[in-house]
């Protein structure tokens, strides 16, 4: 079992390294950096920092993740798949492994430039972790609601606001909404990055929690609504 | 010249037939929501703003010009997926008439965007000549992106994913707004940096030749240099 899974990980990123993923988003990370590295002379940059995490790795996690099944399914790869004994759960899991590794791998770059070691790394890692984790799982819910990418990408635009910048916008203090904020899926994980970085105090208990309730809660919608809208039809 | 104008018609056409492409029409009303309405009563209450005025209009400008450079790269992508770049290969266009009728529309309806949405605007006075001069140069993201994007992409996954990392690069030049003075033309080497710089100086009415200047140069080099290696790769 664990052999079939540690392959369908496996191919899952040599997937990811043939669309250039891999590479182009160490790029990207490596030119955020460096313009952070710039910029770290004017303020604190911890903010700015929480605000890219947010809006870069999660967003490779959701529409990659995405992109690639509306390509399987193009040139019927999933169609393929869905005759042989697969273990959907393999599937499910290996992609969004992949892609939530590359997004935490990018967070951690971008919290190096700034912070350098100074932070708390294993926190930081959790926290962006699960963002990926969560988006990536989101992207693959998304996707059954649309047939092609474009429109899914076009549909997405409100949800994707609401699962990552109104838990933003709180964190900057645009607006404070109170308990309100323990619903948003990412707060846990936000609390949790927001404490690696800046030493806020935070509810520990909470943010777990909300983790581990969130994650297998968003794994379960998008299984249950792929087998039905794409694996069954 | 007829048959250009034909073609770019044509092409223009393709983003109506497509509802997925259509819907990203609507970007650009988004941007002119945001900078006529949302923007202004922001800079009032926060003074805060004051000092960054221009760089909202930086970014409603650059904004405006995304929408064809992705609705280009997405139809250039899709062609050679489907393998219809080939076809393209042997219409009695010369491959640069061919380039010409593909971002003719493209840019013009930039160049407009940009045009409007600098006129109506109320954050910042910008002249006449300035307001002309940064809507034909911001324009010419359009085809170098996207054309630089089809030159190294051979399927829509690359795409999106060099489309991420070209977002990225249009808009790092923003970050010249917060370094020292010393270090703003470090960012030199992104073309979208002459204009943003542009922009800034007429915010601030003053003359904005040099940079208008640096950046069409720039841009027509860039043209010139990502044209010939899409037409070396796109067809074949």
């Amino acid at each position: 079992m664990m052999n079939s899974f540690g392959s369908q990980l496996k191919w899952q990123f040599v997937l990811l390294q043939k669309n250039s993923i891999i590479t182009i988003s160490i790029v990207v990370t490596l030119m955020y950096g460096l313009v952070l590295y710039f910029l770290r002379d004017i303020g604190s940059l911890d903010k700015l920092l929480v605000a890219l995490v947010l809006n870069d790795p999660s967003v490779i996690g959701y529409f990659f993740i995405a992109l690639a099944i509306y390509i399987e399914m193009k040139h019927q790869i999933l169609q393929a798949i869905f005759v042989t004994p697969f273990n959907l759960h393999h599937l499910f899991l290996s992609k969004v492994i992949s892609v939530s590794l590359i997004g935490m791998v990018c967070s951690l770059g971008l919290a190096f430039s700034v912070k350098g070691f100074d932070f708390n790394i294993a926190w930081y890692a959790v926290g962006s972790l699960s963002i990926c984790i969560l988006s990536s799982l989101l992207g693959l819910y998304m996707l059954t609601f649309s047939n092609e990418f474009l429109k899914f990408a076009m549909t997405s635009i409100p949800v994707f606001l609401a699962f990552v910048n109104l838990p933003l916008l709180q964190y900057l203090g645009v607006f404070e909404m109170g308990v309100v904020k323990c619903i948003f899926p990412i707060q846990g994980s936000l609390d949790l990055i927001d404490y690696s970085v800046s030493g806020t105090a935070i509810n520990f208990g909470f943010a777990i929690a909300s983790i581990v309730v969130f994650i297998p809660l968003f794994y379960w919608l998008a299984y249950r609504r792929f087998l039905r809208k794409i694996v069954h039809q | 010249m007829k048959k250009i104008f034909k073609l770019a018609f044509t092409d223009f056409k393709l983003i109506f037939r497509d509802p997925s492409l259509r819907s990203f029409l609507v970007l650009p009303v988004i941007v002119f929501a945001l900078i006529i309405w949302a923007v202004p009563p922001l800079i009032e209450k926060y003074a805060i703003l004051a000092p960054y005025l221009s760089l909202f209009l930086v970014i409603g400008v650059i904004e405006n010009t995304q929408m064809f450079c992705f609705i280009s790269s997405m139809v250039l992508i899709d062609e050679k997926e489907s393998d219809v770049a080939k076809v393209y290969g042997v219409v009695p266009l010369n491959k640069m008439e061919y380039i010409l009728s593909r971002f003719l529309i493209p840019y013009l309806f930039t160049v407009v965007l940009n045009l409007v949405l600098l006129s109506v605007q109320t954050i910042c006075e910008v002249s006449v000549l300035a307001i002309l001069l940064i809507s034909f140069l911001a324009a010419l993201v359009v085809p170098v992106y996207a054309l630089a994007i089809n030159s190294m992409v051979q399927n829509r996954m690359q795409g999106m994913v060099y489309i991420k990392a070209f977002n990225m690069l249009v808009l790092i030049p923003v970050a010249a707004f917060f370094v020292p003075e010393k270090f703003v033309h470090l960012f030199g080497f992104f073309p979208t940096h002459w204009v943003f710089q542009a922009i800034d100086k007429a915010t601030q009415n003053l003359s904005i030749g040099l940079f208008a200047t640096i950046g069409f140069v720039f841009f027509l080099i860039l043209l010139w240099w990502v044209s010939r290696t899409f037409v070396r790769k796109h067809f074949v």
